[in-house]
C-alpha cells in the first residue's frame, strides 16, 4: 500500500472534491425531482455508484422536464 | 434589444434550473484535470495496473507542459464535444414538445430574437465552462511539468472556442428541424465527425475545415506562432456558424406550426 502514500493528496483533493460537487448536487436535484424518467431508486444508485457517468446521464436524460 | 435581453434572461434562469450550470463546468473541469494527473501518475498507474513481469522496465519520457495541454485539448475534442451536443441538444426540442415556444412566440418575437438568445445563453454556459477547466489544467501542468506560457495557453483557447461555436451552431441548427432531442445529438455529432473525417481523409481541400482548429490550437501550443492556416480557419469557422445560424432562423420562419 505504499503506493497510496506516494501519492501526493494535496493534488489530487480538488478532483476527488469536484466529483464530491457533482454527485451531491445530482443527489440533491434528483431526491427534489417528483418524477424522474425511470424508476428514482435506479438514478439515487447510478448516481453514488457510477463514477461520474451517473451524474452526467442522470441530468441528460434522467430529468423529467415539466 | 430589450426583448432579446427579456428572452436571455429566461434562458439563464432555465440553464440553473436544470442543473447545467453545475453539472457542465464541474465535469469539464474534471476532464481537464485528469489529463495533467493521469500523465504525472502514469508510472505508478501502470505499477498497481499492469502485470508486468518481474525486472521489465518501462521509461516513459516525461511529458512537456504543451504536450499535456494538447492532451487537454483532445479530450475536449472526444468527451467534451460529446457533452457540448448533449448538453445543448434540448434548448428547442423540449420547448417544442412542451408547447411552451408557441406561448413564446404568439409574444412580439421574433425568431432572431428567440434562436439568437438561445444560442447565446447556451454558448456563454459552454465557454464560461472551458475556460474554467482549460485554466485549471494549465495551472495544474505548470505545476507539475514545464511551465507554459501563458500567452501560449490563452491564444490556443481562444482558438478551441471557435470549436465549441461551431459545435453549439450546428446542434441549434439541426435543433430547428428536428423535433427529437437524441436524434438531434446524433445527427449533430454525426456531422462533426464527419467533418473530421473529411479533414484528415482529403487534407489539401479542407484546410479552411472547422475539423481542423484542435490541430491549429495544437500547432500554437508547440510552435508558438500564429500562422496564415490559422486565420483561414479561424475565419471559414466563425463564417460557417453564423451561416448555420441564418439557416436556422430562416427555418424558423417557415414553421407552420411549431
Amino acid at each position: 500500500m505504499d503506493v497510496l502514500n506516494d501519492i501526493n493528496w494535496a493534488l489530487v483533493a480538488p478532483l476527488l472534491i469536484l466529483q464530491a460537487i457533482l454527485a451531491i448536487s445530482a443527489l440533491v436535484s434528483c431526491i427534489k425531482q417528483k418524477e424522474t424518467n425511470g424508476p428514482k431508486w435506479m438514478w439515487i444508485l447510478l448516481i453514488l455508484f457510477v463514477n461520474l457517468f451517473g451524474a452526467i446521464l442522470y441530468f441528460v436524460i434522467g430529468r423529467k422536464n415539466s | 434589444m430589450t426583448r432579446f435581453l427579456t428572452l436571455l434572461n429566461k434562458e439563464i434562469t432555465e440553464l440553473m434550473r436544470n442543473g447545467k450550470l453545475i453539472w457542465l463546468p464541474v465535469v469539464l473541469m474534471i476532464i481537464g484535470i485528469s489529463q495533467p494527473l493521469t500523465s504525472y501518475y502514469m508510472p505508478q498507474i501502470l505499477d498497481m495496473a499492469g502485470n508486468l513481469p518481474e525486472g521489465a522496465s518501462i521509461t516513459i519520457p516525461t511529458p512537456t507542459g504543451e504536450e499535456v495541454l494538447s492532451g487537454a485539448l483532445s479530450q475536449y475534442g472526444t468527451i467534451g464535444t460529446l457533452l457540448f451536443a448533449l448538453a445543448t441538444m434540448n434548448v428547442i426540442a423540449q420547448e417544442r414538445q412542451n408547447g411552451s415556444i408557441t406561448l413564446v412566440m404568439v409574444r412580439p418575437v421574433n425568431e432572431w430574437q428567440y434562436l439568437g438568445s438561445k444560442t447565446v445563453a447556451q454558448l456563454a454556459l459552454l465557454l464560461l465552462s472551458l475556460i474554467l477547466s482549460y485554466c485549471l489544467t494549465w495551472y495544474y501542468t505548470n505545476l507539475l511539468f514545464t511551465p507554459v506560457d501563458w500567452k501560449v495557453m490563452l491564444s490556443s483557447l481562444v482558438m478551441y472556442c471557435f470549436w465549441v461555436l461551431f459545435v453549439v451552431c450546428v446542434t441549434i441548427f439541426v435543433g430547428t428541424i428536428i423535433r427529437q432531442s437524441s436524434a438531434i445529438a446524433g445527427v449533430s455529432l454525426l456531422f462533426l465527425a464527419l467533418i473530421s473525417l473529411l479533414t484528415t481523409l482529403l487534407p489539401k481541400f479542407m484546410e479552411w475545415s472547422p475539423g481542423n482548429i484542435r490541430g491549429e490550437a495544437t500547432k500554437l501550443l508547440v510552435e508558438q506562432q500564429w500562422t496564415e492556416s490559422a486565420w483561414t480557419v479561424i475565419g471559414s469557422t466563425a463564417t460557417l456558424s453564423l451561416l448555420l445560424f441564418l439557416a436556422g432562423v430562416m427555418v424558423m420562419k417557415r414553421y407552420r406550426r411549431y
